[in-house]
């Protein structure tokens, strides 16, 4: 990893406040939570990119590839599916039994179904089976209004993050029919980022220094991994080259990740144009920040190679 | 203000963080005729959301603060560590003392009628 190896690519005007980041298609996907919600389709070797608005949606918050299309959660309570060649839209309006507003925050394509986190008060896990449009919805009582900040899939087991303090993780059965709540205790607060490393589901906190949870998920038993001293706010959070890596909201953006050998956290800055990381994600040859930057000016990603001969 | 610790919510701890991180790295400022305020970027942005009444009301408000980090005016967050909270009105001033007699470490005023300026770009002239 060196990121002077890498390559950045700043936005246009407009195009800006991105949520998250993604590989699929052949494509790496930026996308912005702007109205109406954009979708960034970025070559990877040219690094040129076009622009897919989401006519009837907005708040565009979270992305996951499915292995053959893009599933997008938007704040305006859309679902969407995006096609990565042809950049075709199928949207769906969401809703939630309370009648809340179904401010969809994050969304997760795994084992076959389509599961989208709510910002409900409380929070709200909703399945969908994409064959046959079967909906279940499972509300979470211990997830405060505005707290269920992502998802991820152990092979068995839903996982939720509670942006909350203390910080809690939530583990959900397959057919919503149960959960379970993992406490992290105080000073592990607001877990904001998941991914599932084959063994470990790993929580990236947003405190300051930085921590990553790494938690088994069968005896919820945890780890937790203090990163350097001026690190802040791991939000994205990714499996490539065999381990987890983490992005941090800081300025400059921040890449960090655990030694191989020693378990001991290392970093990496980055050019300082770019800040504020949203989301990661990897390509096999890169790895992918999504850059917020500032709100209101445009957004970037930063790729980075990933096989630079370190450990 | 009175009682035990107070609860804040999932987006207040959002506001909480950036501010205290702006503050750590020294994106802070002090105001004219408030010392012992240190204002972290996010809340000095929403300071100038505030319309004049309002500034100097919470002007007063902030010089009692700083006076009295621990008295009646404030409580403590629950699990929030040494972070207290004042309400001022529909303001929620949130803030941590730098001990032992440092200033007051401002990192969110959000709340009532303050615009988000995360929500709604840069603040207008006034």
């Amino acid at each position: 990893m060196n990121p002077a190896a890498g390559r950045g690519l700043t936005f246009a005007e407009g195009e800006s406040n991105l949520h998250c980041v993604a590989c699929g298609g052949g494509y790496a996907w930026a996308g912005c939570a702007t109205s109406p919600s954009l979708a960034l389709r970025i070559d990877p070797a040219s690094l040129t990119y076009d622009t897919i608005a989401f006519p009837d949606a907005s708040g565009l918050h979270d992305f996951s590839f499915d292995g053959s299309h893009l599933w997008v959660a938007h704040a305006s309570g859309h679902l969407s599916r995006l096609e990565p060649g042809s950049g075709d839209i199928e949207s769906w309006n969401l809703s939630v039994s309370s009648g809340q507003r179904p401010f969809a925050y994050c969304v997760l394509a795994a084992a076959g179904f389509i599961w989208v986190g709510f910002y409900t008060d409380p929070a709200t896990v909703l399945r969908i089976d994409p064959a046959t449009d079967e909906r279940r919805k499972l509300v979470v009582p211990e997830a405060p209004m505005w707290s269920l900040r992502d998802l991820a899939w152990d092979g068995q087991h839903l996982w939720a993050s509670v942006y909350d303090v203390p910080g809690r993780l939530i583990a959900i059965e397959p057919e919503l029919d149960g959960y379970e709540v993992v406490d992290l205790g105080q000073q592990n607060l607001l877990p904001t980022s998941l991914a599932f490393d084959g063994e470990r589901i790993w929580a990236g906190l947003d405190s300051r220094p930085a921590r990553l949870v790494a938690l088994d998920p069968e005896t919820h038993e945890f780890e937790v991994h203090v990163l350097h001293e001026s690190s802040s706010a791991a939000r994205g959070l990714c499996k490539a080259d065999g381990r987890i890596w983490a992005g941090l909201y800081t300025q400059p953006a921040q890449i960090a990740r655990l030694d191989r050998g020693t378990g001991e956290p290392r970093a990496w800055q980055l050019p300082a144009a770019y800040f504020n990381v949203r989301g990661l994600a990897a390509d096999g040859e890169d790895l992918w920040a999504g850059l917020q930057n500032v709100r209101y000016q445009p957004s970037a990603v930063f790729a980075m190679p990933l096989d630079c001969g370190d450990t | 203000m009175k009682g035990g610790a107070e609860t804040i919510t999932c987006q207040d701890w959002y506001r909480v963080r950036r501010g205290e991180d702006q503050i750590a790295w020294g994106r802070a400022s002090e105001l004219q005729g408030l010392p012992g305020v240190v204002f972290s970027e996010r809340a000095h942005a929403e300071w100038d959301f505030l319309e004049p009444r309002q500034r100097e009301a919470l002007a007063g408000h902030l010089r009692e603060l700083v006076a009295d980090p621990f008295g009646a005016l404030s409580a403590p967050i629950l699990h929030g560590g040494q972070r207290r909270i004042s309400h001022l009105d529909a303001l929620h001033v949130i803030f941590t003392p730098d001990l032992p007699a440092g200033p007051i470490l401002l990192s969110t005023i959000r709340g009532g009628p303050v615009l988000d300026p995360e929500a709604t770009g840069p603040a207008p002239c006034v």
